[in-house]
């Protein structure tokens, strides 16, 4: 089983991704190629940006690594993405690398919501929520 | 920087479909209400500003990729592995 399956798919054998908005801090970010990282199974995604020459992101499914994380969604994110509940949609979180995994982050307050059936996403926010943007990915003693 | 004043109830329009209506005043604290397109989201500033820096860091550091390669596979992938 691979975790892309769930992102619809192109003729190019990756998924694409539609950020009617863009990104914050990218306004003209709006479309994404979505590939895989890493040996399969893999939790890591690489998002290639259309628009912005160069800019990628690095996105993992958080259950990956915050098992404990239960991200809050209004109506009006999953209304942004055209999806019906939480059933139709995928969440992201984008990695900030730091070097070495273990000064590695990944911002939970801003999770990217993805319509499953369409590809259409968004940023959104968990306001109030208590999350922060930038929670290690991995904790040593 | 454009000034307006404005009672409870009345709004303003921000290009062709952005309207900003005050829906309540109470002390220091103004709750107002935002209808706009898909395209066009609405953040507390403060939150964008957050955002907005998260999201160039992670930028710039998707190239050290590296970093994650000492990680081990998920648990499946460990499972189907012939134990040593």
């Amino acid at each position: 089983m691979t975790t892309i399956s769930v992102l619809p798919s192109t003729d190019r054998g990756h998924a694409e991704l539609h950020f009617a908005a863009g990104v914050p801090g990218f306004p003209l970010a709006k479309s994404f190629s979505v590939k895989p990282w890493g040996t399969e199974p893999t939790p890591f995604f690489i998002l290639e940006c259309h628009e912005v020459v160069g800019l990628r992101f690095v996105a993992v499914r958080p259950v990956a690594f915050f098992s404990w994380y239960e991200p809050h969604f209004g109506s009006e994110v999953f209304q942004a993405v055209d999806a019906g509940g939480p059933e139709d949609v995928l969440v992201l979180v984008i990695l900030t690398l730091h070097g070495t995994v273990e000064k590695s982050t990944a911002n939970l307050l801003g999770p990217l919501v993805v319509n499953n059936a369409t590809g259409q996403a968004v940023q959104a926010v968990l306001s109030g929520s208590g999350y922060s943007p930038a929670v290690p990915i991995v904790t040593r003693p | 920087m454009l000034v307006l004043t404005r009672h409870v109830h009345q709004s303003i329009v921000i290009g062709h479909d952005v309207v900003v209506t005050v829906l309540e005043v109470r002390g220091d604290q103004v709750r107002l209400g935002i209808t706009a397109p898909k395209e066009i989201q609405v953040h507390r500033e403060e939150v964008f500003v957050a955002l907005t820096a998260a999201n160039r860091q992670a930028a710039t550091s998707a190239s050290e990729l590296e970093a994650l390669k000492v990680l081990k596979a998920p648990a499946p992938a460990d499972e189907e592995r012939p134990r040593p």
